[in-house]
């Protein structure tokens, strides 16, 4: 779970800077890009779900 | 009472809750991070809803501008499209080319005018100069092409279907 915790910090990171260049294009008019922003987050969210499997399943193993 | 106290005191000092604090351990923040994620994700949807409204309201009604033989070569047509205070102008440049734009200068929003004789489009104001084939600028103060009409021939004349975007442009 150690290892996992440093895995969501940089998910969490990555999620948050999408947002924000996300709102950015938002503002700048370029609609059109707006849709491969959210398919981006959607990818962060999905893999830290797997990972959050992934670890709990290692923990459970080790328990 | 001295004890009551004592505990009173220790407790606002050393705030530390056994039970607390088990609570938010490195597997509830990690749970709680997981849900932050998809808190996030969930909020780009509207964000996405926006631009899939955005491309509907662009589609533009047709507008009949002129019927197939009306223009001579090297003349041109104006008319307003899509509402009545947006000037554009068709122009035919040989048997099958045409092109369409809006007048309105990107410098100062003069109207531009078509030059059969230099074959340019010309702003009087300011001398601004922009080709006739993209609507790009070619000399003068203007810093943005003019955005461009799309056309559509039909059997029964030449019409206007919609706008063509131009980078920074968006609005228009």
């Amino acid at each position: 779970m150690r290892m996992l915790w440093w895995f969501f910090i940089f998910f969490l990171a990555a999620q948050m800077i999408l947002i924000q260049f996300m709102a950015e294009e938002y503002l700048a008019g370029h609609h059109d890009k707006l849709p491969y922003y959210s398919v981006a987050t959607g990818f962060v969210f999905v893999m830290g779900v797997l990972m959050y499997l992934y670890f709990r399943n290692v923990d459970d193993t080790r328990d | 009472m001295w004890k009551r106290i004592d505990r009173y005191l220790r407790e606002q000092a050393l705030n530390i809750k056994r039970e607390k604090e088990l609570d938010m351990n490195r597997r509830g923040f990690i749970a709680a991070s997981l849900g932050l994620l998809g808190v996030l994700f969930l909020s780009s949807f509207p964000f996405t809803a926006r631009a899939y409204r955005t491309v509907k309201e662009r589609q533009q009604p047709a507008y009949k501008i002129a019927g197939l033989d009306e223009l001579q070569i090297g003349d041109s047509k104006p008319f307003q499209y899509p509402h009545d205070n947006e000037p554009a102008l068709l122009i035919r440049l040989s048997d099958n080319q045409y092109r369409s734009y809006h007048i309105k200068c990107t410098h100062l929003g003069c109207p531009v005018f078509w030059d059969k004789d230099s074959g340019k489009m010309k702003c009087p104001c300011h001398h601004g100069f922009f080709n006739v084939e993209d609507g790009s600028v070619i000399a003068g103060p203007p810093q943005r092409a003019l955005p461009a009409v799309k056309l559509d021939f039909r059997s029964d004349g030449i019409y206007a279907v919609g706008l063509t975007p131009i980078e920074g442009h968006e609005g228009v």
